[in-house]
């Protein structure tokens, strides 16, 4: 049970963070788009980098969820 | 409402609701075997070196970037007459204009050939996923040899299809009790000299020949060493000691303390590097082929159909992400600080 | 590790796979790219200052014509002015060597007419004379002297032309 939890916790809960983070940037970004769209390409281009950064915080997530699934934790089997 | 109700969408919708129900009557896909690492294909090997399934893709996509490269600069004309030519133009002046507008011009026209080498490398490894027939077309094993080789505990039936055999639908759970006999018949096989065989398998499993390359760690993590360990060559050459200092590094004198701090954190995240560009790549695109997956075992007509356009985006997104990311990280290893002329 | 996949010699043989794509790539795909783009770029700019130059040739020719037209319409021009006035010139010598014709014609007949009615007058002195000269003899009879009968008439005559 433990070992089927685990990764599903640790990938869920590490999802929620950069999901809000994601959600944000790009409110941020569709807002300054809106506001001038002459640069939309470059803060487009940012944006994509933005959400990149934020969710390389899921990938840790993901990275220690994957971890738990095919490794396993130690004391834990 | 009424829209709904002419003849030509209600077919489509009548037709749509029969591949459901057809789908989930009759045509029942088995879940593919997930495993993490790229799995060998059995009796394929160059030596000591056995060659995966990623490998394989990898090679592939190695072709078809060749391949096509090559056949669209065969014959350069000054108004192209292949579209393969104007592609690749196109391209090319494309993510040139958009690196100039990054790093500048001297550095864009540096590094545009490793960016465009990733982003078509990792495009075709990435799309490779939703090819009819990768993942899908393999050879089969008994579920046993699986297990001892790779801890795959579920097989699937095999149905004989004229000269093919197909997996079905039914699954088969090795038991503990299994398991155990399983791994010491494969001991005293392993003892006597011979390959480990069933006497009478209970259920089969499924190796493809090929499948994404960048669903294999040792692909991602290998190219995120590569473009961070470039990135610090790059840097070196290009800003000699003055690159090392920002490492804080305790061969050069006159640090302020928190330049010793700042300097370790830089150090860790050459690490964080490495990893968030590796398992990003890997895991979008291998959480990508568990999805397709998993939907195609659901109902295997329709519902997987949005998810080929989702991915489609990913793995363009994924294939960017890296080399602009490596771009980035090359910019920022020749970018000398501006405080650091103060020091 | 191993359970991730990892193995060094697969993670080897992927960098050297990417790096010899990344060589032959380098090698023969993209300088010939950026080679064609450069060359058509270069290629477009030399048409435009070509073009441009073409354009202000065209323009300082049509300049040129422009200004020889005009020099040429203002010589016609000129020639025109000197024709009509050498015309007009000509007209008031024609006209002044007409009126003085007519003058002449004019003065001649005046002269003639005078020298007529001088003519007419002097015949009809004459005969309205010798009418009274024959009235008078039928009035008188033949006794009248000659001189006085001239005188009288004289007489008479000037009273008529006084009158």
């Amino acid at each position: 049970m433990v070992e089927i939890l685990s990764p599903g916790l640790a990938i869920g809960l590490g999802a929620i963070g950069p999901g809000i983070g994601i959600g944000l940037l790009v409110m941020g970004a569709l807002q300054a788009m809106g506001r001038n769209p002459e640069v939309a390409g470059e803060i487009r281009t940012n944006m994509i980098l933005g959400i990149v950064f934020a969710e390389s915080i899921a990938i840790y997530a993901l990275v220690v969820a994957l971890l738990l699934l095919f490794v396993g934790a130690p004391g834990l089997q | 409402m009424s829209k709904l109700l002419r003849p030509k969408p209600l077919a489509l919708i009548i037709g749509g609701i029969a591949l459901l129900v057809i789908s989930i009557l009759f045509v029942r896909v088995p879940l593919p075997t997930i495993l993490l690492p790229g799995e060998a294909i059995p009796g394929l090997s160059i030596g000591n070196f056995q060659i995966t399934n990623t490998f394989v893709a990898t090679i592939l996509a190695d072709i078809i970037v060749l391949v096509l490269a090559f056949l669209a600069v065969r014959k350069m004309e000054d108004v192209p007459e292949s579209k393969l030519q104007n592609i690749f133009e196109w391209v090319y002046e494309i993510f040139e204009g958009m690196l100039t507008d990054i790093g500048g011009k001297e550095k864009a026209k540096a590094w545009v050939g490793v960016f465009l080498t990733l982003l078509l490398f990792l495009l075709f490894a990435n799309w490779m996923e939703l090819v009819p027939g990768i993942d899908s077309i393999g050879v089969i094993e008994p579920v046993e040899v699986a297990y001892a080789e790779k801890g795959v505990t579920v097989g699937y039936g095999i149905k004989h299809l004229g000269p093919f055999i197909t997996l079905t639908n039914d699954q088969v759970k090795l038991s503990a009790e299994e398991r155990e006999a399983i791994k010491k018949e494969a001991e005293e096989a392993e003892a006597a000299g011979e390959k480990y065989h069933p006497h009478e398998p209970k259920g089969y499993v499924l190796t493809p020949y090929v499948r994404a390359a960048t669903t294999d760690l040792n692909l991602t993590i290998g190219l995120a060493l590569l473009v961070v360990i470039w990135s610090h060559v790059i840097g070196f050459r290009r800003l000699g000691a003055k690159y090392a200092r920002r490492f804080a590094l305790p061969v050069i004198t006159g640090m302020k303390p928190i330049d010793l701090f700042v300097g370790i954190l830089e150090f860790i995240s050459e690490f964080a590097k490495v990893i968030s560009l590796s398992f990003r790549l890997f895991g979008n695109v291998f959480a990508g082929q568990v999805l397709l997956f998993v939907m195609a075992f659901l109902i295997s007509f329709l519902l997987p159909l949005p998810f080929f356009g989702l991915e489609l985006f990913v793995g363009f997104m994924q294939a960017f992400v890296f080399a602009i990311l490596t771009f980035i990280y090359f910019e920022q290893a020749t970018h000398s600080h501006a405080g650091d002329e103060h020091h | 590790m191993a359970a991730l996949g990892l193995n060094l010699n697969y993670l080897i043989s992927y960098i050297v796979n990417f790096f010899l794509l990344y060589l032959l790539l380098k090698k023969f795909v993209f300088p010939a790219i950026s080679q064609m783009l450069e060359d058509r770029k270069k290629r477009i700019a030399e048409g435009l200052t070509a073009a441009d130059a073409a354009r202000r040739e065209a323009e300082e020719e049509r300049k040129r014509l422009m200004a020889q037209l005009e020099a040429e319409r203002a010589e016609a021009q000129q020639r025109v002015a000197a024709a009509s006035a050498h015309a007009e010139k000509v007209k008031e010598e024609i006209l002044a060597e007409a009126r003085r014709e007519a003058e002449q014609i004019r003065t001649n007949a005046v002269l003639e007419a005078e020298a007529e009615k001088q003519r007419i007058l002097a015949e009809a002195h004459k005969q309205i004379a010798e009418l009274a000269m024959l009235a008078a003899e039928r009035v008188v009879g033949e006794g009248l002297d000659e001189q006085i009968q001239h005188k009288i008439i004289e007489d008479f005559l000037s009273q008529v032309s006084l009158n």
